[in-house]
């Protein structure tokens, strides 16, 4: 699997679903496995009676790997890889401390008087996150708009279906497409294509809002470029009327000057008033002026009060 | 001004026929070419995701016009109906193009001056030429109450005179 290059954390869950032992993944292909368990076994019994017995839940980073087929050979990565193990096996650390910080005692409340909703409720509380934060963030105000069921959303961005919504919220959405990297981390999350539907939906549920948004989109064919077509949709008759408005101004503005007489006459006056001004010069008798000469009309007259 | 004020009172009032001329300096050519190629481009996008994504027929769709493919989907119908509306726009900005070449052609411009620059000039002008009329108008205001002033002052000085010749 972690050829194929599925996420080390998405190996170690499957091996979970399976009911093997997620650790097995972290050992050397090349030892005999009975040594390399061994101290383990240990070490984890040390941390169970330390932890007076409870189960404990790790918590568990969801990075974005790097597929090693991509890395160049002399990359920091490779030469740690080479350098040294990638475990915490031989560093110097405490366990206690590793267990008061990365790890939390899950409550068994099957004995407790406290009704079983009551610590689904808290783990309905506890979503899974798998991306960047300001962008779960932006996002989740941007889908807070959206009452519907993402995967009714799903199925009207598939067959591209008219939704009410605004231009700039659908390129919104579009940008909330998962990236590659959220869709490596989604996939490596969510169980594979071929699981139960319950188990998928179960899976889904757990997610925060973005990635639950993220996780349904990632089913559908083509959805960047069904999203471009509902955002041009939306702001085609914007669009349209902007076009249109623009051609109606300058077709009227073209007429007006075309057809006004008082212009003509204007012209008419000015280009005689030049030709007096310049009798006996070099722009004597002009049969016709640039428009923008009659700007230098003004400048005439200011010159001459300038010199009055 | 003068010279037009005197010869023909009419044509001062040149600003009204100048209305439309105030807001098309603010329409780019450019940005509506621009804007009728996106929407253009826009449509041909959806044409083809349109195309590429069917509901499942019966009809094998190769043997189709593509106005019949199209019109089998929400998607496809907006295409459909945002065709002909373009079209319509780009018969509005083909005919924007000639009557500015003609506009420009009448007045002897050069064929290369956009309508921003075409229509500012006018503009310009036609605030000068009110500003103008309003700087002469005052004027002339001015020098009228100073006539009447002075022809009070006359009729006193007349009155005096008479008063001192009857003595």
């Amino acid at each position: 699997m972690l050829k194929m290059g599925m996420p080390l954390g998405a190996v170690q869950n499957a091996l979970k679903k399976e009911g093997r032992d997620a650790n097995i993944i972290n050992l050397d292909p090349e030892k005999p496995m009975s040594r390399q368990l061994q101290p383990k076994v240990e070490e984890t019994k040390k941390e169970v009676t330390k932890l007076k017995g409870g189960n404990v839940a790790r918590k568990r980073i969801h990075w974005n790997k790097i597929d090693e087929s991509k890395l160049s050979a002399d990359s920091f990565w490779n030469q740690a890889k080479e350098h040294s193990s990638l475990q915490l096996v031989g560093l110097d650390f405490d366990n206690e401390e590793f267990a008061s910080l990365f790890t939390s005692p899950v409550k068994n409340h099957s004995n407790s008087e406290k009704p079983a909703a009551a610590a689904s409720k808290v783990a309905s509380k506890q979503k899974v996150q798998l991306i960047d934060g300001r962008r779960r963030m932006n996002g989740s105000i941007l889908l807070t708009k959206f009452k519907v069921d993402y995967k009714t959303l799903a199925r009207q961005v598939n067959a591209m279906e008219y939704i009410e919504a605004e231009g700039n919220e659908l390129r919104g959405m579009l940008q909330l497409l998962p990236t590659k990297d959220e869709s490596l981390a989604l996939r490596s999350y969510l169980p594979p294509q071929d699981a139960p539907q319950s188990e998928i939906d179960e899976a889904i549920a757990k997610l925060g809002e973005c990635e639950q948004y993220m996780a349904v989109m990632l089913d559908v064919p083509d959805v960047k470029d069904k999203f471009q077509c509902m955002v041009f949709r939306a702001e085609f008759v914007h669009l349209a009327e902007s076009i249109k408005d623009g051609t109606k101004l300058l077709i009227e503005a073209c007429e007006s000057v075309k057809n006004s007489e008082r212009f003509r006459k204007v012209l008419l006056y000015a280009l005689k008033l030049g030709n007096a001004l310049n009798t006996g010069g070099a722009n004597e008798e002009v049969t016709a002026i640039t428009l923008d000469s009659l700007l230098k009309l003004a400048e005439v007259s200011q010159t001459e009060h300038l010199v009055d | 001004m003068s010279i037009v004020q005197k010869n023909d009172e009419d044509v001062l009032k040149l600003s009204d026929d100048f209305v439309p001329v105030k807001a098309a300096e603010r329409v780019s050519m450019e940005m509506l070419a621009q804007q009728l190629k996106e929407v253009q481009q826009g449509i041909e996008l959806v044409k083809n995701v349109a195309k590429r994504h069917l509901p499942d027929s019966d009809v094998p769709v190769v043997d189709l016009p593509d106005d019949d493919i199209l019109a089998a989907t929400p998607m496809g119908q907006f295409a459909l109906s945002a065709s002909s509306t373009t079209q319509l726009l780009a018969n509005d900005y083909a005919d924007v193009k000639s009557n500015f070449a003609d506009l420009l052609q009448f007045f002897g411009e050069e064929t290369t001056m956009t309508p921003e620059v075409f229509f500012c000039t006018i503009n310009t002008f036609v605030s000068l030429f009110d500003q103008t009329h309003k700087e002469l108008k005052r004027k002339e205001e001015a020098k009228v109450s100073t006539q009447s002033v002075q022809y009070e002052l006359n009729i006193h000085q007349y009155e005096l005179s008479i008063h001192y010749y009857s003595f």
